[in-house]
């Protein structure tokens, strides 16, 4: 149940009745989950941003010329055509990379990471680094650091930090509220962030 | 999802969000539980508002880490810190050199399982390596067996990346199942790529039960990319 109330088996529904305000839903309700699938699974910004929109299309065109077998699984749905789409998309890369040859290859700049994202990945690291300095103890940095970066787990960071859980989770939604904070201060939203990121 | 600061009416609901986040984002998900995950994220937008903040988080960190940034707390440095008083304070009470040795060597943890270079496992017998190649092939979807016979020399594993990082430059995670877990085993960042391409991870197999692992390889610009392997011992 999202903003209009409609679960996603009536948005469908509604979809397949034609209803062009159901349609309009569809992209607000689905649009920053997509983009999190796609980065996921693509690992870039521009690849995603280029398929975020192409995946609820050709989900409207599925909705408005067949009913779902089971509309009440449309979000797997979505999700799956987010997938499909992107690992095509990344089979057609490794194609044009091995068309190439390695001369050419070495002539040509890194186009993964685009101005544009990259800009934002810098205007990220800088609140996190705002984030790290505004933190009192090297304890709170070592956590986040651990936690985030290094993908260690939580009950480990606690044992070695000698502290509970509770303070952990403490220190840690206390830190994602301020780089919220943070973000928003630098007129990022966090909701809609394309970030490029290597996941 | 409303971040509040009254942490002790902090709800398991939000805690398991952020739990579940930060999995994904870093690819600590089975393919299953992250299919399922994705289809509740869409079914709930403010999961996935709180995914691309946690995205951000682990974004600007690797970028922090990338160029060296000095307000990054080094984790191994800091356990070394304090491994330095744990032996100080041994010496001054025992003055037992050859009990430091071993307390540190019993006492390795698991970030130090996994590491860029064998100095930095610390192990006896540094000059025996038992190094192995990893790479997909097509038509070998088995998973290949490494058998561990000298757990005082490090194991290496050079790893063929499918998709070159432009940068050289990778990080690394081992991770094993149990059970319905997949628990992290160590890691390691800056980790750079031989002339040959292959990145040089090295282990110490002292650390390594038998059982099958997955070695997670990320470079800039590039997709995880994992390499399963079994160990036996």
């Amino acid at each position: 149940m999202n903003g209009s109330g409609l679960s996603n088996a009536e948005l469908a529904q509604q979809i397949y009745e034609g209803d062009k305000r159901a349609e309009a839903e569809l992209f607000t309700r689905f649009r920053t989950g997509v983009r999190q699938i796609l980065l996921r699974v693509t690992g870039s910004f521009a690849a995603a941003e280029d398929l975020y929109q192409e995946t609820l299309i050709v989900t409207l065109q599925r909705l408005r010329s067949q009913p779902l077998e089971d509309p009440s699984r449309l979000a797997g749905f979505v999700a799956q055509t987010a997938r499909n789409l992107a690992l095509a998309e990344r089979r057609k890369e490794r194609r044009r990379r091995t068309d190439i040859d390695s001369d050419a290859m070495s002539e040509v700049p890194d186009l993964a990471i685009g101005q544009e994202s990259a800009a934002q990945v810098e205007s990220v690291a800088v609140a996190v680094r705002k984030l790290l300095l505004e933190l009192r103890s090297e304890r709170d940095r070592l956590l986040l650091v651990r936690y985030y970066l290094r993908g260690e787990e939580r009950d480990h960071i606690c044992r070695d930090l000698e502290i509970t859980e509770a303070t952990f989770n403490v220190v840690l939604f206390r830190a994602r509220g301020r780089f919220q904070e943070l973000l928003e201060k630098r007129g990022i939203r966090g909701v809609d962030l394309m970030v490029f990121l290597l996941a | 999802m409303n971040i509040a600061i009254s942490d002790a009416s902090r709800d398991q609901d939000e805690i398991a969000t952020e739990r579940d986040s930060r999995r994904y984002v870093l690819g600590q998900m089975i393919e299953e539980e992250e299919k399922r995950f994705e289809a509740k994220m869409l079914d709930h937008p403010e999961i996935a508002s709180y995914v691309s903040l946690t995205r951000q988080m682990i974004a600007g960190l690797r970028h922090l880490d990338e160029r060296g940034e000095p307000s990054l707390p080094s984790g191994p440095e800091t356990r070394a810190k304090s491994w330095a008083s744990l032996a100080a304070a041994a010496v001054a009470l025992l003055a037992l050199g050859a009990g430091l040795f071993f307390y540190f060597r019993e006492s390795t943890n698991s970030h130090d399982l996994v590491a860029g270079s064998a100095a930095r496992l610390g192990l006896i017998d540094s000059g025996t390596v038992m190094s192995y190649t990893l790479a997909h092939t097509r038509g070998r979807p088995d998973v290949p067996s490494i058998k561990v016979t000298n757990l005082a020399g490090p194991l290496e594993i050079r790893v063929l990346p499918d998709d070159p990082a432009p940068s050289g430059n990778y990080q690394v995670a081992l991770r094993r199942q149990e059970g319905d877990r997949i628990v992290l085993i160590g890691a390691a960042t800056k980790l750079a790529a031989d002339a040959n391409g292959l990145v040089p991870i090295f282990m110490n197999p002292a650390g390594l039960v038998a059982g099958e692992y997955t070695l997670a390889l990320q470079g800039q610009a590039t997709n995880e990319q994992r390499y399963r392997l079994r160990i036996e011992r």
